[in-house]
């Protein structure tokens, strides 16, 4: 035993310090790891929206969904024809969020109310 | 000399601490001690039960506020403690008649409660309030029934039925979460997945106007490929699954009374999908395509049986959590795919035959 411990070039205090020391620093990686490679959670947003259709020449319109809304309503004139336009769908729909940061202007671009987009 | 005294009062009191772990492993104590671990992370998840449940119960306050002055706290209490005894099953004679009854019964003072409550309200509004009432319900039943299972654990230390609760607990959070965001999509009245076998009713009998045949519930006649169509649905928008199955039997009776030759019933519902499965993918097969408990499914069965009519079910696929939130846009597309998909079982039948094509759901949204 003596002739072993002789053979280290550091005291026994110091070579338990440095144990601890490595075992701390590989859990440390071990954990860094596992964060690294965990799978991230996508931010999912969904927006619930209406499609309009004439009831004559198929023209669809789709625009966010109003309180009162259900399948089947009658919601007013086609602009292309004049004939009743219904309510044919209401689904809510996955919408991409933004990744990196808004500038001021953006943001007053996106608290804008959206405006009616024709579906086809 | 000083550095060795010190590894050896190290090694003397790690080897006395692993006495003492080695010990405490012969009493129980990693189990005891796992059993502190699984109920802390129990009663933290419990906690998140009781919050959803309450969060339900305030919403559904303030939606009934917004209809009435008078005070909503009885009648959710009322709703939350309600409960129905499942008839005796070691006889099974007449047990489907002897559950419809109950089912009514239920039904019934469920509408009286809203009813006298929400007296100038309109329908619509009454079916959205119950509704509330029966979530609200729900959300209060599993945080009881949990809160139970741990405390009985805690108080006879059974760590089995601990260990089992720590290992359902995520799933439970998990449906009790969206029964509590379902609450929002009916609040707002937006159609739900439930709803994809009324929205194929809808789209094949958009013009025709709707005729009572059961309580809530409504058929249209139509022609679908030059056959006779008669569509039955739950009427709408209100949040209501109707009577499918006495719809059906009345429908069927009616027609043969008649003398029309019924070719064929189709049943259109929604479907809990296995992972992996596509939201919104379709499926052909035989059968009442329905998820009652029993009665209204019967009822179909019975009278197909009855008259030799062949029964044929359409599904739309979908998980449990997208059944009852706002229908997902893979849903509603999927109605235009059932669409063509009837059209061709119609076209299979002699032109002088009749269908009837049920779309079996809640039709909350949809008219």
């Amino acid at each position: 035993m003596a002739a072993g411990n002789n053979l280290l070039p550091i005291s026994p205090e110091l070579q338990g310090l440095v144990t601890i020391i490595v075992m701390a620093l590989s859990l440390t990686l071990l954990y860094y790891i596992m964060v690294k490679t965990s799978v991230k959670r996508k931010e999912e947003t969904y927006k619930t929206f209406t499609v309009l259709k004439c009831s004559v020449c198929e023209h669809t319109e789709k625009r966010e969904f109003k309180k009162g809304d259900y399948v089947g309503k009658i919601i007013g004139e086609c602009p292309k024809c004049g004939s009743t336009m219904y309510i044919h769908a209401i689904f809510s729909e996955k919408v991409s969020m933004p990744t990196k940061r808004l500038s001021s202007q953006q943001q007053k671009r996106e608290a804008e109310p959206p405006e009616q987009a024709q579906a086809h | 000399m000083a550095g060795a005294n010190i590894t050896d009062w190290i090694s003397a009191i790690s080897q006395l601490v692993f006495m003492i772990i080695f010990i405490m492993l012969f009493l129980g104590f990693n189990q005891r001690f796992q059993v502190y671990i699984w109920s802390k992370n129990i009663k933290a998840k419990l906690f998140i039960l009781e919050s959803l449940a309450h969060e339900s119960k305030n919403k559904t306050a303030e939606y009934i506020k917004s209809l009435t002055q008078e005070d909503p706290e009885s009648i959710i209490n009322k709703a939350i403690d309600y409960f129905v005894i499942q008839p005796v099953d070691i006889e099974p004679t007449d047990i489907i008649r002897r559950l419809e009854n109950l089912l009514r019964t239920r039904e019934e003072r469920f509408e009286n409660l809203v009813k006298n409550l929400l007296k100038g309200a309109s329908r619509f509004e009454q079916s959205i309030a119950e509704t509330a009432l029966e979530i609200t319900a729900v959300l209060y039943s599993v945080f009881k029934q949990v809160r139970h299972l741990l405390l009985t654990g805690q108080k006879t230390n059974n760590w089995i039925l601990i260990m089992q609760l720590e290992m359902l607990m995520p799933q439970i959070v998990k449906q009790a979460q969206a029964y509590r965001k379902a609450l929002d999509a009916f609040l707002e009245g937006k159609p739900i997945g439930d709803g994809a076998g009324p929205l194929v009713a809808f789209r094949l009998i958009r013009t025709s106007e709707p005729k009572e045949i059961a309580k809530d519930t409504v058929y249209y006649e139509t022609s679908i490929e030059g056959r006779r169509a008669f569509v039955i649905k739950a009427r709408g928008p209100e949040s209501n699954t109707g009577h499918p199955g006495v719809a059906v039997e009345n429908l069927v009776s009616k027609l043969e009374k008649q003398g029309v030759d019924i070719g064929m019933i189709i049943t259109i519902d929604a479907a809990l999908k296995l992972e992996g499965e596509e939201t919104g993918s379709i499926a052909e097969g035989v059968g009442a395509a329905i998820g009652d408990p029993g009665p209204e499914k019967i009822r179909i069965e019975r009278t197909a049986a009855a008259y030799n009519i062949p029964l044929y079910a359409l599904i739309i696929k979908m998980s449990m959590e997208e059944a009852i939130h706002e229908m997902k846009k893979e849903i509603a597309e999927a109605a235009d795919r059932v669409v063509e998909r009837i059209k061709e079982l119609v076209k299979t039948l002699p032109e002088n035959s009749a269908v009837i094509i049920a779309g079996i759901g809640n039709t909350i949204g949809i008219a």
